[in-house]
């Protein structure tokens, strides 16, 4: 494609990449299909919890504290209540993941709709929205979360709408700072100039434009999320009916210097599950970012 | 009765406190089947001119008479159906087009907004409308990077017809393009002018285009018109000295002809700090002292041009 | 007219100051200088010419070796009689800023927004000619006059954002003359300027040239400030030079198609044409065409071009007033003499 344009492209649109193989992309980036490969594996982990480990991960089902690989029936050991850990952590990562990604959705609704309503209107809308931005960002994530889960009670749902609630204020910003300068844009006036109604030109014309470096931050707070909730769970105020990373952990902490393994285990899933977003995230990054126009 | 009616027409703005107008009491008409030219530098206004006109951009003051019908007060519903008779062709190929979106959906979407049900019908009215510009059928299915600016260029005059308008008002349309590509796009605006009776507000700092272009012309300087006159008669015999010294900065092709001297003095005074009286004074040639305290009225000559200068 | 060669050939003359032998540039999957060869003299103004995918600013580009990694260069740049391509880093920051000057479209954003640009200036002064503070503020405040930058001294600590677009471009031109260079660059310089500041601007660079006895090397796409500002024109179209002579030559008798082309298609104020009257010559296409076309690059959009056109590309030969890449003016030279006055 060329250009016979004598000025230079006025913004970097992020512009689909339409022609690119997936091999291809994979091949060039070896750290995104890195990443990409060890979520898989996660991912098909947690999908295949109740294949493989059928039953409740809290049961009682062999003899305490054995070592990995000392017996293979429990390939990763026993904790000291005799519960098989390679089935809490399988069941575990279903719970990471689904606090990860709906904690994250819950925080990309409300972080779009807010900077978006912002962005596009500006004047009073905005500031009102800002100023709500801001209140909630210089309350500390963590925090908040601890008393929003302590108010409500220690589930799923209730976590997960904790932390989303807690996240929203990073996309906010970010869909705000997209919607500002996409609104300029000729293309936008266009649509204007064409009657298009406020929603449709939000909805329809500026937000997929918008939605790249949100998709990318997106996979990052999937990692936060994930962590979060290890984190409240490592305190033992998560819910009491699951096994998760972070309830792993914290209930190992007690034999750190016999049975290690019990925490660090689940402590190396959740950092290569988080590694592998963050790895997705500069993937991602790298592939939304358009290459620069030859002149 | 004019297509447009512009009257007394204030565009302001606020910068670090303080309300600034880029636009000035311009009033001005443009009649069924003109092409009149807006020529300026930059800094002139005449880009806001543009888009207040099509209510892109909020005015302060003055009225926009379309047909008669004066849409400053009109919002909402009770302003579309003027919208459609009006309509842009923005300068820069690569932002006016949403690059997520294809040809095809592009134009479906003006015309699916404007209440054309039917969608073969709207298939046909895209694909004439594409072949109309120029540019083959196999355009449709494709997204804007995938096309050179001069083709952008094409789609965005064929979404501006999409819903046949009476005026189109370009805002620099070919600036951005190589000389040769230049050509084809104003020829094609020639051809659809002729074909669908358009009228044209003609946007440009390039003044060979404008009068290659345009009937009748409008120069302009710091929100403000300062000369008008027909093709025949502005160019031959200008005015107003800043007219005369746009168009002796003009690099000649003719390589026998003397360069002339620079002919401005200082910069274009910022919006913040215009001149008292006449705000050409701090950089024309021939200011006197009655220029500072008196600004000139655009008056009408008896050839029909109109100058706003106390010596023309 | 000069008396020496047009084409700078050599002979008895002293070397040329910049001399490029069989340039090419090639980005990853794209040619964008196909093997270009032109000379300039000290005190001469040649302009390159052409339009989007010419292949202007990668000479540019490539002459300074300022060109992004992963570039392939092959041909010779010689320089006083160094090659630059194949000069050692060294070598390179001697000639860059010191030597030759570049000027490029955007001041905005070649200008460091943090630094004043009294302090811009003098720090290529300090750095190249090793000039004290102080006296490398003493020579900015001369430059920033030499440059009709009223008030120059107060001028010094001004930041780019506080002057305007075409103040901006004088300490452009200030920064590239400070070390009293051989040769400059000017790559479209007053592109993004108004036409009133673009013919300032243009002046004086070209006073500046005759002062400093400097060579300058035009690239714009506009042809009336090559017909105003150079003495020799090199028309480029998708990466070769398809006409290279004296501006006065070229102006009155362009030959190769693209050129009468593009002189065509150009609308002049002074010719008074009306759209009423008169439609614009066009080149129909786009340079897209020129990828991958194993001839003429310009065949598929040329109205002359004939099957011969397309086996391979035709070089450019020395005609009596020019040189031509045209199987026209090689083969044909009466009916290419014809078809010339006839335009």
């Amino acid at each position: 494609m060329s250009s016979d344009t004598t000025r230079a492209a006025s913004l970097p649109l992020f512009v689909p990449k339409s022609r690119r193989g997936l091999a291809a992309l994979l091949l060039g980036h070896p750290t995104f299909a890195a990443g990409l490969f060890i979520f898989a594996i996660v991912v098909l982990l947690a999908l295949g919890a109740d294949i493989l480990y059928p039953g409740d991960p809290q049961d009682m089902v062999g003899p305490p504290l054995l070592w990995p690989f000392a017996d293979m029936e429990y390939p990763l050991g026993t904790d000291s209540l005799g519960r098989d850990v390679a089935a809490g952590l399988v069941h575990g990562a279903r719970v990471s993941l689904i606090i990860g990604f709906s904690a994250a959705a819950i925080g990309l609704v409300i972080g779009t709709l807010v900077g978006a309503a912002g962005g596009f209107f500006g004047g009073y809308v905005d500031n009102i929205l800002v100023r709500l931005t801001e209140l909630f960002q210089t309350v500390p994530t963590f925090l908040l979360v601890i008393v929003i889960v302590a108010i409500g009670e220690p589930s799923l749902p209730v976590m997960a709408a904790a932390i989303g609630i807690a996240s929203w204020p990073t996309i906010a910003r970010l869909v705000r700072a997209q919607f500002r300068s996409l609104r300029e844009q000729d293309f936008v006036m266009a649509a204007r100039s064409l009657g298009y109604s406020d929603a449709r030109i939000i909805f329809v014309e500026i937000l997929p434009n918008a939605l790249p470096p949100v998709v990318v931050t997106a996979s990052v707070m999937v990692a936060g999320a994930i962590l979060t909730e290890t984190g409240l769970s490592f305190l033992n105020m998560g819910d009491p009916n699951l096994v998760s990373w972070g309830s792993m952990i914290g209930g190992g902490r007690e034999m750190l210097r016999t049975a290690w393994f019990l925490t660090a285990l689940p402590g190396i899933a959740t950092a290569l599950t988080v590694l592998a977003l963050n790895l997705i995230g500069d993937g991602l990054n790298e592939v939304f970012n358009p290459r620069m126009r030859e002149r | 009765m004019s297509l447009l009616d512009v009257e007394k027409l204030e565009t302001s703005y606020r910068s670090h406190g303080r309300v600034l107008k880029a636009v000035d009491g311009v009033s001005f008409r443009v009649e069924k089947g003109e092409t009149v030219g807006l020529v300026g530098e930059s800094g002139c206004g005449k880009s806001t001119l543009g888009k207040t006109i099509l209510r892109l951009v909020p005015s302060s003051a003055g009225a926009i008479r379309l047909g008669g019908t004066d849409i400053v007060p009109l919002k909402g519903g009770a302003l579309s159906p003027y919208r459609r008779r009006m309509q842009m062709i923005f300068q820069d190929p690569f932002g006016s087009l949403n690059p997520r979106q294809t040809v095809r959906t592009l134009l479906e979407t003006v015309l699916k907004v404007h209440g054309v049900a039917d969608r073969a019908e709207r298939r046909r009215r895209a694909a004439g409308m594409v072949e109309r510009v120029g540019l083959s059928s196999s355009a449709l299915d494709r997204f804007p990077h995938e096309f050179s600016g001069g083709q952008r260029q094409r789609i965005g005059i064929a979404r501006a017809l999409v819903l046949s308008p009476e005026l189109i008002v370009c805002d620099e349309p070919v600036s951005a393009l190589d000389v040769s590509i230049q050509a084809q796009i104003l020829n094609l605006l020639v051809d659809l002018k002729r074909d669908l009776g358009l009228s044209y507000l003609f946007i440009s700092h390039d003044m060979s285009v404008v009068r290659y272009f345009t009937d009748r012309v409008m120069v302009m300087y710091l929100g403000q018109i300062v000369e008008s006159g027909s093709y025949e008669t502005l160019w031959t015999n200008p005015l107003h000295p800043y007219t005369r010294a746009l168009m002796a900065a003009v690099p000649s092709y003719d390589i026998d002809r003397k360069r002339t001297a620079v002919a401005l003095k200082g910069e274009l005074p910022s919006a913040a700090r215009i001149p008292s009286g006449c705000r050409f004074r701090t950089r024309c040639p021939i200011a006197k002292e009655v220029c500072a305290t008196e600004a000139p009225a655009l008056r009408t000559l008896p050839g029909g041009q109109e100058v706003a200068c106390h010596f023309a | 007219m000069s008396a020496q060669g047009l084409h700078g050939e050599t002979s008895n003359r002293p070397v040329p100051l910049l001399d490029v032998r069989d340039l090419s540039v090639a980005f990853p999957g794209h040619l964008a200088v196909r093997g270009i060869s032109f000379q300039i003299r000290r005190g001469e103004t040649l302009a390159l010419v052409g339009e989007s995918g010419c292949g202007k600013s990668a000479t540019s580009l490539a002459i300074m070796q300022l060109l992004p990694r992963g570039t392939r260069l092959s041909g010779q740049v010689l320089f006083g009689g160094t090659d630059l391509v194949r000069a050692d880093a060294h070598m390179l920051r001697e000639v860059r800023g010191k030597r030759i000057g570049l000027i490029l479209q955007e001041p905005m954003t070649s200008l460091n927004p943090v630094l004043t640009i009294g302090e811009q200036i003098a720090e290529s002064l300090i750095r190249h000619d090793r000039l004290t503070a102080r006296l490398a503020r003493a020579r900015t405040v001369e430059l920033l006059d030499l440059v009709r930058i009223p008030d120059a001294h107060r001028r010094y600590d001004d930041y780019p954002h506080n002057m305007s677009g075409g103040m901006r471009q004088r300490v452009m031109i200030a920064m590239a003359v400070a070390c009293n260079p051989e040769l400059i660059i000017a790559d479209e310089p007053t592109t993004a300027l108004d036409v009133t500041l673009q013919s300032d601007v243009l002046e004086l660079l070209d006073s500046l040239r005759r002062q400093l006895h400097m060579g300058l090397l035009l690239i714009t796409h506009d042809l009336g400030v090559v017909a105003q500002w150079a003495d020799r024109v090199a028309v480029m179209y998708a990466g070769s030079i398809v006409e290279m002579a004296e501006t006065h030559a070229l102006f009155e008798r362009p030959l190769h198609p693209y050129s009468r082309g593009l002189m065509g298609s150009t609308v002049r104020l002074e010719s008074g044409a009306h759209y009423t009257t008169a439609r614009l010559t066009e080149i129909p296409g786009s340079v897209a065409s020129a990828t991958g076309e194993t001839g003429c690059t310009f065949a598929p959009r040329c109205p002359q071009v004939i099957a011969q056109c397309r086996i391979a590309p035709p070089p450019l030969v020395p005609l009596p007033d020019r040189l031509a890449a045209c199987r026209l003016a090689t083969e044909t030279p009466k009916e290419a003499a014809r078809v010339a006055a006839g335009c």
